[in-house]
């Protein structure tokens, strides 16, 4: 089995060698031929950057020391036993769809490294950035079609999110805030006043040009910026790539239903992305948002919950809806949680001991509770989930080997999940 | 055969006498009674060529004897010489048998190594970090502790048989009687069966306190060019213990060559050139690592090479080692391409038409160099070196670094202006404290949140030594000597660094703690400061031990920080550094110019570690200077300086000679308009400049690295529709109008103005057509001339030539 993959990878990477453009023809004809187990399946991810409460959302302690004590009310769900916030009422109907981990845990609680923890499932270092799980899966699957495969709504969130030491053509492609009033996706489009026939003008003259300054170049660097030319190319003349960022097409009614916030469109944004090819999309309402060291309790009520609970449950139902929900993974976390202690600007700082995490599609069981906290939402008590394992899950329903090494640049071979992980059996249904 | 042999000894000797004969090592030892020590030799003939004939001399011995194998022997103790003859010359080494010391069988010298050399210990089997299957050796004998519970201890002992030892697990997998995943390491009956067997039978003791340890390896020559693929030589191998004696390791390492494919190696050290081109070939033992560079050339040197004019000592050494690998450099650069490179490598930008002009109108036959000396008192100098000194200090780290970055940045940028040699300058660094907003070198130890000794130990030794001790956090370093006390004892340097919110989330403060101390992870207890590779410095009461360590670092005889910054300096120009990594000196990432790395830093120390005064003379150097354009013999040379490395400008350089050859000013957030990108040390984090982060510029800088000077597809786009282009081309009252308006400049002059300003030279009559096509069918509207020139502004900003230094 590891040998056929190992061969077809070669195979392909030669052809795209020659003819990046290719490279998603190639990829889609082998796809058809082989149906590797787990390449239908596209990721989208609700990044909660700053940290999500997990006592004021999936995790309720009513119990709790009442200095540590939530404002909210837990309501019951769906499922039956399992209570969760208040403000989240959308979700608690939709409970029976998704897991709910109560007990994900890690050591970093600084924004930086812990984001770089949960996006690529290895704690940073200081001379090498690792390759989040997103570039990872642009890396071994490849474009679908001209539309890149690993898209960031609004954009990437910092180095932490991107292809680290792994080539650039693996990073993110910032898609923009699709709840911005003139949404387009930057430089997608020609400027004014410039059709095609007059950049194909331009090119022309562009290729007189490139093609006198080839007596300098040893290095091959013509023919692989070009190659980055013809991908951008490629997209802005694609109809597919055109109409897939076309938000407005979708309904009022259903972009209302998703929320007109950034986090919400972005969540429909994305839908019609993995609708049209992406692999992976990542969204955030811009970095460190969730950081709610101050005025916590009314700042999750009016604003960042009723955002979660529309963008979240709408992607559950549209998704399944059009039949994609069992062939898209849809997670929702953010780096770590939030102290039980409340601090004395009414906020809570960082906490990674335990946190919360949502799960649902690709084959995650719904109406499931993971691990458990004690009473005040500190520690895990049962079954604590480490980030490695989570990352080797998402390689693994992708059909990814997570035990595959990488040679990173200080020369040291490096598992795609850190050594000793093992996918999330529980995930799997 | 016999006849056809003689013919080409012949006709080697007949073509180019033999002028030199070397025998390695330089001298013999070993102890009376041993196996002695292997030799080799060499002759080197008129045309520089080297090769072995150990075989084929005959050899005089004094006090000793030769044995089978070209191995010296003996079994009194006393000096001898050793001679040896070859096509009429001879040479002689000094022999000295050692007294007799007993050989007892060593867990760590003798078991210890047989998992090296056959494989079992390296990082993709049991020298994993994670082991194989269960058994984990240390990487490549690093540690024989681990090694000895490994075999002994750990799985319950289940990995030896004592009743029976030749049945044990540890003899029978490697020997392939039981399965075994990573196949037949070694023979039943073979010399390293036999050796662990020997062990195992004797109860597998561990070594008594006290044994000698190997404390060096030296592999002989250090250097070897192979003239002729499938030519051969003979490595070998020493190694010094810390008691005083010696050993002949050569059949006892393992070799590994870098890149197989250019010269091959076997066990015990044959080393056969397999394609042109430059290799290292590594011995490896107990942790010890030492390195051969290896060249391979396919033909002898070259008759007609041409005689290359020298400019000052750099093209010396290049040309010296470009004259080995039978690789000609190319010609120099045309005016007009030394013009635009100098520029941008001084100024941060492509000279403008008024600066073109005069330089190339100019019959001086000086006007390089005078040019040179013009450039380097240039105020903007100054804001390149900053730049490169930001990115690679790290300065504005995060978005709480952004205003103690802009205050860093001006202070490097102060600092090049005045001269300030640079060990002084990294003296300042090393250690101030102060406040970030206020004094700028203090934010040189604020490059994560927290400021640890490890996060600076880890800093310092990448960007003033040149050395990744990073490995050594966690484990001992896989191919070099340090080891995790190392590690923490240079981090120790450092324990009392702290860093202080002022009032403010984005004021902070370097400061000196009270009190402040390293734990080592294992035991737990206090380290005292330790130079790498070097001797404790423990902290005196009221003293700040980073001064001892400033001195230290960048002491004239440190055998790190000159060669490292020189290495760097010479990348920012020369676009590659003689190591690379930049960070990552060790024996086994041998530069590829070790003597011009030594030239270098010695100009450097012995110019008051001026900067200026280096560049001075790299940029005036033939090698800056050659075109880079290839020839039919460099074009694959990219390691050599052959011809001048084309690469992508940085954002900066693309920025301002785009705002100067259309006038149209660019403006950054809270910067005022038309102020060049190279000069704003750190750019608004909140809303970063959307060209200048595309295309590598990074202003959170978080990562020790450098630029990224990548192409992406959000590059080429902004690019082609990208708004600062567009504005750049479409906005009025640039350049472009003004020529437009004025009625005495011809459509060619703009053609050639665009060509000149955007790319420093004329356009050739094709471009010119090319360019002006649309006019040419009459229509010459004002709507129609403009748009005409914005598409040649278009072309000539994506065009490679103008994106590309060259």
């Amino acid at each position: 089995m590891y040998d056929f993959d190992r061969r077809s990878f070669i195979k392909i990477g030669s052809i795209a060698a020659f003819h990046w453009l290719t490279l998603g023809d190639a990829l889609a004809a082998q796809a058809q031929a082989e149906t590797k187990k787990g390449d239908d399946i596209s990721v989208i991810h609700l990044f909660l950057t700053g940290g999500m409460s997990q006592m004021d959302t999936f995790d309720p302690k009513p119990n709790s020391k009442p200095e540590h004590r939530s404002q909210f009310k837990p309501i019951p769900t769906s499922v039956p036993g399992l209570k969760i916030t208040e403000h989240l009422p959308s979700s608690a109907k939709l409970a029976h769809k998704y897991t709910v981990i109560r007990s994900m845990t890690h050591k970093t609680p600084v924004h930086v490294p812990a984001c770089g923890l949960i996006l690529s499932g290895h704690l940073p270092l200081s001379s090498i950035t690792h390759p989040c799980v997103g570039s990872v899966v642009s890396k071994e699957l490849g474009p679908r079609n001209e539309l890149p495969s690993f898209v960031s709504v609004p954009g990437s969130t910092g180095y932490w999110e991107s292809a680290g030491y792994l080539e650039p053509r693996f990073n993110p492609f910032d898609a923009g805030n699709p709840n911005a009033p003139k949404y387009q996706v930057r430089d997608l489009e020609l400027p004014l006043g410039v059709d095609w026939a007059r950049m194909d003008r331009r090119r022309s003259l562009l290729k007189l040009a490139d093609d006198k300054f080839r007596q300098y170049d040893s290095q091959n660097l013509i023919e692989n910026m070009n190659s980055y030319y013809q991908t951008a190319f490629g997209l802005m003349q694609s109809e597919r790539a055109k109409k897939a960022f076309l938000i407005g097409e979708e309904s009022e009614k259903l972009r209302d239903q998703y929320g007109r916030t950034s986090l919400g469109q972005g969540a429909l944004l994305a839908r019609r992305l993995v609708e049209s090819g992406v692999r992976y999309v990542t969204i955030t309402r811009g970095f460190n948002t969730w950081d709610h060291h101050s005025n916590i309790f009314p700042s999750l009520s009016e604003t960042f919950l009723p955002e979660l609970d529309a963008a979240f449950t709408a992607l559950i139902e549209d998704l399944e809806s059009r039949g994609m929900l069992q062939k898209t993974l849809l997670i929702v976390t953010g780096e770590f949680g939030r102290t039980p202690e409340i601090n004395n600007l009414a906020g809570r700082d960082h906490w990674a001991n335990a946190f919360s995490m949502c799960l649902a599609g690709a084959g995650v069981p719904g109406g499931q509770v993971w691990g458990e906290t004690d009473e005040n939402g500190a520690y895990v008590t049962k079954d604590p989930v480490e980030i490695p394992d989570f990352t080797a899950t998402i390689f693994d329903k992708l059909g990814i080997d997570y035990r595959k090494e990488y040679v990173n640049p200080l020369g040291r071979p490096t598992k795609l999940s850190a050594d000793g992980a093992k996918p999330l059996k529980f995930l799997y249904s | 055969m016999l006849y056809c042999f003689l013919f080409i000894l012949l006709a080697a000797s007949a073509s180019a006498k033999t002028i030199e004969l070397k025998i390695y090592p330089p001298e013999v030892r070993f102890h009376a009674g041993s196996e002695g020590q292997k030799v080799l030799v060499v002759a080197t003939d008129e045309e520089g060529v080297s090769r072995e004939v150990t075989s084929e001399v005959s050899f005089q011995v004094k006090g000793a004897s030769v044995g089978t194998n070209h191995t010296v022997k003996g079994t009194q103790p006393g000096t001898g010489t050793l001679r040896a003859s070859f096509d009429g010359l001879s040479a002689e080494v000094a022999v000295e048998v050692l007294k007799e010391r007993p050989h007892e069988l060593s867990f760590i010298n003798d078991i210890v190594p047989i998992f090296t050399r056959t494989d079992c210990a390296n990082s993709n089997c049991h020298g994993s970090i994670r082991g194989q299957k269960g058994f984990k050796l240390s990487l490549f004998g690093s540690d024989p502790d681990v090694d000895f519970d490994a075999i002994t201890k750990n799985a319950e002992g289940k990995r030896i048989d004592k009743a029976n030892p030749a049945n044990s697990l540890v003899l029978r997998k490697p020997s392939f009687q039981e399965a075994h995943g990573g196949g037949q390491r070694f023979k039943v009956g073979s010399d390293d069966y036999n050796l662990l067997l020997d062990w195992l039978k004797r109860g597998t003791p561990y070594d008594a306190p006290g044994q000698a340890r190997l404390r060096s390896l030296a592999v002989y020559p250090s250097n070897w060019r192979m003239v002729g693929v499938g030519s051969q030589v003979q490595l070998v191998a020493v190694g010094e213990y810390n008691d005083g004696s010696v050993r002949d390791l050569t059949s006892s390492v393992a070799f590994r060559s870098n890149i197989g494919a250019i010269a091959s190696v076997k066990p015990g050290g044959l080393v056969t050139a397999e394609q042109s081109g430059e290799t290292a070939v590594m011995a490896r033992t107990l942790g010890r690592a030492a390195a051969v560079r290896v060249i391979v050339v396919k033909d002898r040197p070259l008759k007609d090479y041409p005689v290359v004019a020298e400019n000052n000592f750099i093209d010396r050494y290049v040309f010296a080692k470009l004259r080995t690998v039978n690789v000609i450099p190319s010609p120099l650069s045309t005016d007009e391409e030394f013009l635009r490179r100098v520029y941008l490598d001084t100024v941060g930008a492509a000279p403008t038409i008024a600066e073109a002009r005069a330089f190339l109108d100019s019959k001086d036959p000086k006007k390089r160099s005078k040019l040179i000396d013009q450039l380097l008192e240039r105020t903007e100098r100054a804001d390149l070196w900053a730049m490169r000194f930001s990115d690679m200090y790290r300065a504005g780290y995060n978005e709480a670094g952004q205003k103690g970055g802009g205050q860093y940045g001006r202070w490097f940028r102060d600092q090049i202006r005045k001269d300030v040699p640079y060990d002084e300058m990294v003296r300042n660094m090393l250690v101030s404290q102060g406040r970030h907003d206020f004094e700028g070198v203090s934010n040189f130890y604020f490059v994560s949140r927290e400021i640890t000794p490890e996060e600076s130990g880890v800093n310092v030794s990448q960007l003033l030594l040149g050395l990744q001790i990073e490995c050594a956090r966690c484990h001992n370093h896989p191919f070099e000597k340090w080891k995790q006390d190392d590690f923490y004892g240079f981090a120790a340097f450092f324990s009392r660094v702290g860093r202080k919110d002022m009032y403010l989330n984005n004021h902070n403060a370097t400061y000196l703690k009270e009190t402040g101390e390293v734990l080592h992870p294992k035991t737990k207890k206090p380290v005292t400061p330790k130079y790498l590779d070097g001797d404790f410095e423990p902290e005196a009461p009221g003293q700040d031990v980073r001064e001892k360590l400033a001195k230290w670092v960048t002491a004239p005889n440190n055998p790190y920080f000159a060669r490292a910054s020189v290495n760097r300096f010479w990348k920012f120009i020369m676009g590659r550094g003689l190591v690379e990594q930049v960070d990552d000196f060790r024996v086994t990432n041998p530069p590829t110019n070790d003597e011009l790395l030594d030239a270098l830093a010695k100009e450097f120390v012995a110019g008051g570690y001026s900067i200026k005064k280096l560049e001075r003379a790299v940029l005036n150097s033939r090698t800056y200077q050659l075109s880079s354009v290839p020839n039919g013999t460099n074009r694959d040379d990219q390691v050599n300086y052959s011809h001048f490395l084309v690469r992508r400008l940085m954002s900066e350089q693309i920025a301002d000679t785009m705002a100067q050859v259309t006038g149209i000013p660019l403006k950054y957030p809270t910067q005022p308009l038309g102020k060049r990108a190279m000069s704003i040390p750190v750019l608004n984090f909140g809303k970063p400049d959307y060209m200048m982060k595309v295309f590598g510029r990074n202003d959170l800088r978080e990562v020790i690295c450098e630029r990224d000077t990548k192409p992406s597809v959000a590059q080429v786009m902004h690019l082609v529709s990208g708004e600062t282009i567009q504005k750049q081309i479409t906005s009025k009252d640039g350049n472009l109008d003004a020529w437009l308006a004025d009625s005495s400049v011809t459509d060619r002059q703009i053609v050639e103005n665009i060509y000149l300003a955007a790319l420093t030279r004329k356009p050739g009559e094709d471009e010119v057509a090319a360019a002006l096509a649309p006019l040419a069918s009459g229509d010459r509207s004002p709507e129609a001339r403009r748009k005409t020139f914005e598409d040649l502004l278009w072309t000539a900003f994506n065009s490679k030539e103008f994106l590309f230094h060259h």
